[in-house]
């Protein structure tokens, strides 16, 4: 049996790379009003990047560590100039081409690497003991690295221009281009950030659990109902329902069965949407 | 449906209520937009909704129509309580009305925007398929005045056009009871006679109407009677003279009168 | 007038260019109008009688693989149909139809390995269960917005499968059930592989008059007035509820029958992969985009062709230059990537395409080619969510044309009533 406080530990640590990835989606929904079904494309792009570049290059896990950011956030952007703005005011056909996106991307990785999950080295290796319970060092870094870019995230909503115009814009696309803002320059920001910490959650998986081809549908499953449940465009609600799923998570694969990680979070959606579509802190507008 | 009668029979007080609206109150959160109010429509007569912008008008029409659940109060139709019921069952037992912002169907022209009304309400049918109701719609669309845009998409018509499909798509439910929002909103001097005609001779066949304006100005000649409204509370009714000289409809109209 | 037939075939020989007289205005816009439909409705008859009959002949001279391949085609074009109507008609997108055709396939299969029920009654119960599940996915669409009842359906056959999974005892997990035994099996293998075919193709036909006839009736109209507007059906006294869930129903009747009585030919078996994976509905989605959305013939077309041509693309073991990659390996990023080519630059898909080809070269009008109505629906149903999302965005001054919804309690479209009190 695992012990109760390895089994927490391991949930906190996961609910705040969760948060990473839930964190992406709710804002792309809240700045461009659409779901982006290829979000799941940024975590895997994110694992395989650090893969390639610290084990099959052999270069330091630092510059691995880089690149699994930037890939993400470039190909996030790229996807957004090149296939969403053109369409980004048709949400539904927005959500067919980027799950369209993300499934061509999971069977083009699934052909050039392979179904066999690869690990990604840890960045700082070591353990520590804590009451009891052996945590490498990687999953302490992973919690706080996750919670200070959640910090730095609320700094630069509240206090930088770029981030007030982020907010601006998710609250009124008029009312935020009658006081000049640029829509679009908006957009370019929302995506690369939302990129890079979906990039950030792929390395971080990649180190702590293992990169595999199908990483990024099961991180999209799990990502929807925490920004269901969080209200979509809230981030503290966000904060929240990603530790909620990622206690559920975690509880469900040490203590039940593990097939039902997955399922649990899909049925709690369902009736989230059901009983509550605004969720626990969502403006109502956004339901 | 009762016989034609004329105007006269309207503003008899005698005459059988068909609508009746009693202690109607709508809140949104805080906010009371009608204010336990009472009125009724009397058969076969044209009835002026009146209030300044904002008075309550058009939530006493969702009330009445079933687009919003009231507060408290009963709506009796016909001898019928409707309080509370949907839309579409609304419109079934004989109530329809027109949106002051049309919504007509974009995908398919005009006459099969009318034909949609005259469908039934039933999904186990392959009714459609041999044109029965395309006759009837065709009918419709010319007596509101859109034979000549049959085919044409609702994009393609002018704003008068618009209004004109609105109406025909409601009279194509075969409505008892008309509740018309805004009928001369934007129209021409030329266009607010023709629709009054057409009014006019909808009553003449047995038809009960109801029109909204926030000013009284253009119905004068055409309503028996009017009721009005500010703040969602009841300020006056009954005739369009009486009512002008009322002097709580010269205090709620002072200066707003803009139109 | 009131005889006037909309059946194109029955219209009789008066030239719309007939000058008419000032009375017969209306109805020479009617008859003009037949006229339209009349072209545009051929042109897909011949397709539909040219290939039908191209199918009937083909066992004369086909291999049994490809009889078997053609047969599961057969199957697969039902499954996209049976997508059509729900999310090409009303407008409703299901990214997750598999799940009705999991509950279809995997129900009858049990009945006939478990129960021990004949084949035929197990398509039935098979059916029954799908049509509940229509009942199931249904009900929610009915009071959630469409992206999220897309995201609720997406993940859907998901939470089956993973039921599936834990009960592999009773499911077959991953792996599926084995095959239960045929509806109609012959002496010779080539003959129940014949007999299978020309069921299939009998069903196919048989399913496809079916909804082309209710998509082309009052009730298919309805279907795609709710696709515009929920609120101006209920304003004109129709219950958009209840022919929302009709559609549902309709859609899992025809895609459990489809995936029941699949089990129990050659061709197909109780596995994911046929029924329940994702890629499953991605495939009925992508092959009615393929054929064109919201025309039933367009599905049909595009699921027999989606079918086949992946089947080709899948032998393919050339390489992609560069990427060390066997084109069969990815033949559904290839066609994912030939979907999304023409959602971006064709919109009706082949089918709207052929005809586009046709009236253009015929020199009409080529915009309104669909017979079913104006306008692409792709480009309808695109609309429908352009709208229900511009709803959020606070610039509509006036609540009342989207606010006026046939249940006012409806959770999602609790915003402030700015329509009066202001």
């Amino acid at each position: 049996m695992v012990s109760l406080l390895s089994v927490v530990i391991n949930a906190l640590v996961l609910s705040a790379i969760f948060a990473l990835v839930a964190l992406g989606l709710t804002l792309i929904f809240s700045v461009a009003g659409v779901f982006n079904l290829a979000h799941g494309v940024n975590v895997t792009l994110g694992a395989f990047t650090a893969w390639y570049v610290a084990t099959v290059l052999g270069l330091s896990i630092w510059i691995a560590a880089i690149l699994s950011i930037l890939v993400p956030a470039v190909f996030s952007v790229v996807l957004y100039k090149g296939m969403v703005q053109a369409i980004e005011n048709r949400p539904m056909t927005v959500m067919t081409v980027t799950l369209l996106i993300e499934l061509i991307s999971e069977y083009l990785i699934r052909e050039l690497i392979g179904l066999q999950s690869r690990s990604v080295p840890a960045l700082f290796p070591g353990v520590v003991r804590f009451g009891g319970a052996t945590l490498t060092v990687n999953r302490i870094i992973a919690f706080f690295t996750a919670w200070a870019l959640v910090a730095v995230l609320f700094v630069v909503f509240d206090r930088t221009k770029q981030g007030k115009a982020v907010i601006a814009t998710s609250m009124s696309e008029r009312g935020s281009a009658l006081v000049g803002i640029d829509k679009s320059r908006v957009q370019l920001y929302t995506w690369f950030a939302a990129g890079a910490l979906a990039g950030i959650a792929g390395l971080f998986f990649g180190s702590i659990r293992t990169a595999s081809w199908d990483m990024g549908l099961n991180s999209l499953v799990i990502a929807f109902p925490i920004v269901v449940l969080g209200g979509m465009g809230s981030i503290r609600g966000t904060l929240i329902a990603a530790n909620i799923f990622g206690f559920l998570n975690v509880f469900i694969l040490s203590y039940w069965e593990p097939t039902l990680a997955r399922t649990v979070p899909i049925i709690a959606l369902i009736l989230i949407l059901l009983v509550r579509p605004e969720g626990l802190l969502g403006r109502e507008v956004a339901a | 449906m009762t016989a034609a009668s004329g105007a006269a029979s309207a503003t008899d007080d005698d005459a059988a209520t068909i609508l009746d609206i009693q202690g109607l109150t709508k809140r949104f959160g805080g906010l009371t937009a009608v204010d336990d109010l009472s009125f009724s429509v009397r058969d076969n007569e044209i009835l002026g909704f009146i209030g300044p912008n904002g008075a309550g008008k058009s939530t006493v029409f969702n009330c009445v129509t079933g687009v919003h659940k009231p507060t408290s109060g009963t709506i009796t139709f016909d001898g019928e309580d409707i309080t509370g019921k949907r839309p579409y069952q609304v419109v079934k037992r004989g109530l329809a009305r027109t949106f002051q912002n049309f919504r007509p169907l974009g995908d398919r022209p005009v006459i099969e925007n009318v034909e949609l009304a005259l469908m039934d309400d039933s999904v186990l049918t392959l009714e459609g398929l041999r044109g029965r109701t395309t006759a009837e719609a065709a009918r419709i669309c010319e007596r509101v005045g859109l034979g000549e845009d049959l085919h044409r998409l609702p994009d393609e018509l002018p704003h008068a056009g618009l209004l004109r499909l609105e109406l025909g798509r409601a009279l194509a439910s075969n409505p008892r009871l008309l509740l018309i929002d805004e009928p001369f909103a934007g129209l021409s001097n030329r266009e607010v006679e023709t629709v009054s005609e057409l009014l006019t001779e909808l009553r003449a066949e047995g038809m009960t109407l109801v029109v909204v304006d926030h000013n009284m100005r253009g119905l004068f000649s055409l309503i028996d009677r009017a009721v009005v409204i500010n703040f969602g509370a009841l300020v006056a009714e009954g005739t369009p003279a009486a009512v002008k000289q009322n002097p709580e409809v010269q205090e709620a109209y002072l200066g707003r009168d803009s139109s | 007038m009131p005889d006037q037939p909309t059946d194109a075939s029955d219209t009789p020989t008066e030239a719309p260019e007939q000058a008419p007289d000032t009375p017969e205005q209306p109805m020479t816009g009617i008859r003009e109008r037949l006229q339209f439909a009349r072209e545009s409705i051929s042109l897909r008859h011949v397709i539909a009688v040219v290939a039908f009959v191209a199918l009937a002949l083909l066992p004369f001279e086909a291999e049994p693989i490809l009889m078997l391949k053609l047969t599961a085609a057969f199957y697969f074009a039902m499954f996209a149909m049976s997508w059509d109507v729900v999310s090409g008609y009303t407008g409703e997108l299901s990214f997750g139809h598999s799940f009705l055709f999991g509950i279809g396939g995997y129900g009858a299969a049990l009945m006939t390995l478990e129960v021990g029920t004949s084949p035929a009654v197990s398509i039935a119960v098979g059916t029954l269960a799908a049509m509940v599940g229509g009942l199931v996915i249904g009900a929610p669409a009915l009071r959630l917005k469409g992206p999220y009842f897309a995201i609720i359906t997406f993940l859907l056959p998901t939470a089956l499968l993973d039921f599936f999974i834990v009960y592999k005892d009773v499911f077959g997990g991953e792996l599926g059930l084995s095959s239960p035994d045929y509806l109609v099996s012959a002496e010779t293998q080539l003959t129940t592989i014949a007999a299978n075919y020309y069921l299939a193709l009998a069903v196919l036909a048989v399913l496809f008059v079916l909804l082309y006839l209710v998509t082309r009736s009052n009730t298919g109209k309805i279907f795609t007035a709710i696709r515009e507007s929920e609120d101006a059906v209920g304003s004109v006294g129709i219950n958009p509820a209840k022919f929302k869930i009709f559609a549902f129903v309709l859609s899992a009747g025809v895609g459990g029958f489809a995936a029941a009585m699949f089990v129990h030919t050659p061709a197909g078996s109780p596995n994911p992969t046929q029924l329940l994976a994702v890629t499953v509905s991605i495939n009925v989605l992508l092959a009615t985009i393929f054929g064109g959305i919201g025309t039933i013939s367009g599905a049909a077309l595009g699921g027999v062709l989606f079918y086949m041509v992946r089947d080709w693309l899948s032998d393919i073991t050339t390489e992609i230059p560069l990427l060390g990659i066997e084109f069969g390996d990815v033949d559904l990023v290839i066609f994912s990537l030939v979907i999304l080519a023409i959602i971006y630059f064709l919109p009706g898909g082949i089918l709207g395409g052929i005809e586009r080809l046709v009236s253009t070269a015929r020199g009409e009008e080529p915009d309104r080619v669909m017979a079913d109505g104006g306008g692409r629906p792709l480009e309808r149903i695109v609309d429908r969510y352009r709208r229900s999302f511009a709803n959020e965005d606070g610039d509509d001054t006036n609540s009342e044309p989207r606010s006026a919804n046939d249940d006012p309690e409806r959770v999602r479209e609790r915003r402030p009533e700015d329509g009066e009190p202001r």
